[in-house]
């Protein structure tokens, strides 16, 4: 993952949850497992966002933090992250990547697409950069965007951001070569 | 043997070879004096027969034959002289005597064992109720025991008809109440059945006939409960501690005090089945009062965190 860390140096500060032995088993009761999932979704959104991760691989994650935990020798096994996974999609948080049907990746939104979306419309409408082409490429790592919350943006989480955009009529994709010559035009 | 009438004389040969004296000294004295003569011959022939009856003491042979005589005939052997159909017959009688007796001799036997129960009830009811005014513990430890020897006139399908269950009912409910209390208010429904079945000595009841009285009991208003669990496993409850919220409170007592349990830790603080407590912390996991924790070692349960926060 190509990201800058924000907040590099600063240790994640992981909730009290974490060290509760029962937070890695998913719990028969409902009405627990509904509490207990609504944690892990909020664990996964705040470790992400932390760290800023774009994407997750189900079976690689769940042998490091913050699925796992070496102190209390505990780990959430893949088919229960999947259920989180699953809820996270529900709610716009996450979408599920890779093969059709199959549910191994997903892409993280620590922020949805819609708020990239007004960032990065915000940033253009500042710079009167609207109705100039600008490759995709330099919106996430150019030098004009150094500093802006979306810099260091994943290709994948960038595309739908724009995709949000292209649906608003704001703006529009140029397709290039390849996906690194992919260019954009934004509007008013 | 001659056929001719036999004259006085003397064999030569015979008699006066054997005892010349006797016939001069016995004569006398009026002993019976047999005289052959042999005419035609053959002298020689029946002095050598005598001589082989003599020698074999036939005499003997043949009145030991005589005394050997019934069992050599009931023995079958000898059939042939005594005629078919009533041999048959009385050997026949004689098998059936035999084995009427040995029938009577056993339910001889079992009809004593049976008084001998009987009494033993009625004597450890006595000694009970002899007892019942010392509030000592050892004396009641003791009066029960004599109580847990048995039930004198169990109910039986006979005795009752139709309402055989609900009186059953009444009945395991007088008998299993005290047990239910000692074991902390439940018991398995397998151990109170064994042990009142051991109670009811000659009548036991069957499996159904015992689950079905214990299904009476709420509708009878009778002091015990049975509950089935999801997982099908029946327990006798006393109709007073049966509440859920009982159980509940107790497990979060536990929890409190000792931390996260596991099955066998509440079976080992409540002295219980290890399955009762198993299903116990489901059911307060049912009612989200605890969490699981599934590892390598086994299911541990804690208290449950994840419970909103309002």
């Amino acid at each position: 993952m190509a990201s800058t860390t924000a907040a590099a140096g600063e240790p994640f500060q992981f909730p009290e949850m974490y060290n509760f032995p029962p937070f890695f088993t998913r719990q028969p009761n409902e009405s627990t497992w509904k509490e207990q999932r609504r944690q892990w979704c909020d664990l996964v959104l705040a470790f992400y966002r932390h760290n800023r991760l774009y994407s997750m691989s189900l079976a690689e994650a769940v042998t490091e933090p913050p699925f796992a935990n070496r102190q209390l020798r505990r780990a959430l096994r893949v088919d229960v992250l999947r259920e989180v996974v699953d809820e996270l999609v529900k709610q716009g948080n996450a979408v599920w990547a890779g093969a059709k049907g199959t549910k191994d990746i997903c892409l993280v939104f620590w922020r949805k697409p819609e708020v990239w979306a007004t960032m990065i419309h915000q940033w253009a409408s500042e710079r009167g950069l609207f109705n100039t082409v600008l490759t995709v490429f330099e919106l996430a790592n150019g030098d004009d965007t150094a500093g802006q919350e979306f810099h260091g943006l994943d290709a994948a989480t960038l595309r739908r951001a724009l995709d949000v955009l292209q649906s608003q009529g704001k703006a529009q994709l140029f397709a290039g070569a390849s996906d690194e010559d992919l260019g954009v035009k934004l509007f008013a | 043997m001659c056929g001719a009438e036999l004259m006085v004389t003397t064999t030569a040969e015979a008699i006066a070879a054997e005892a010349p004296g006797a016939e001069t000294a016995d004569a006398p004295k009026g002993i019976t004096v047999v005289k052959l003569s042999f005419r035609a011959g053959g002298a020689s022939g029946f002095h050598a027969s005598l001589k082989d009856a003599l020698a074999g003491q036939a005499w003997v042979a043949s009145s030991l034959a005589e005394l050997t005589d019934e069992p050599v005939a009931s023995d079958g052997r000898r059939a042939t002289s005594g005629g078919g159909i009533s041999t048959i017959l009385s050997t026949a009688h004689e098998s059936e005597r035999a084995r009427d007796e040995t029938l009577q001799s056993a339910f001889a036997d079992l009809d004593a064992l049976t008084a001998k129960a009987k009494e033993i009830v009625g004597m450890a009811e006595h000694l009970a109720t002899q007892l019942h005014g010392g509030k000592h513990a050892p004396e009641h430890a003791f009066r029960q025991y004599l109580l847990d020897l048995g039930i004198d006139s169990p109910v039986t399908r006979d005795t009752a008809g139709a309402v055989f269950h609900s009186e059953l009912a009444r009945e395991l409910c007088d008998y299993l109440e005290h047990y239910v209390a000692q074991c902390g208010g439940s018991v398995a429904l397998v151990d109170a059945y064994c042990l009142y079945n051991r109670a009811r000595e000659f009548s036991p009841v069957f499996p159904s006939d015992f689950a079905q009285a214990c299904r009476k009991f709420a509708d009878l208003d009778l002091p015990l409960r049975l509950r089935e669990y999801p997982s099908g496993l029946l327990v006798l409850e006393d109709a007073a501690s049966a509440d859920d919220a009982l159980v509940l409170a107790r497990v979060d007592s536990y929890i409190a005090s000792f931390g996260p349990l596991t099955a066998s830790d509440l079976a080992a603080i409540e002295d219980c089945p290890l399955a009762l407590a198993e299903e116990r912390l489901w059911l307060a996991e049912r009612h989200a009062r605890v969490c699981r924790d599934e590892a390598v070692e086994g299911v541990r349960f804690y208290e449950n965190r994840f419970r909103p926060v309002q």
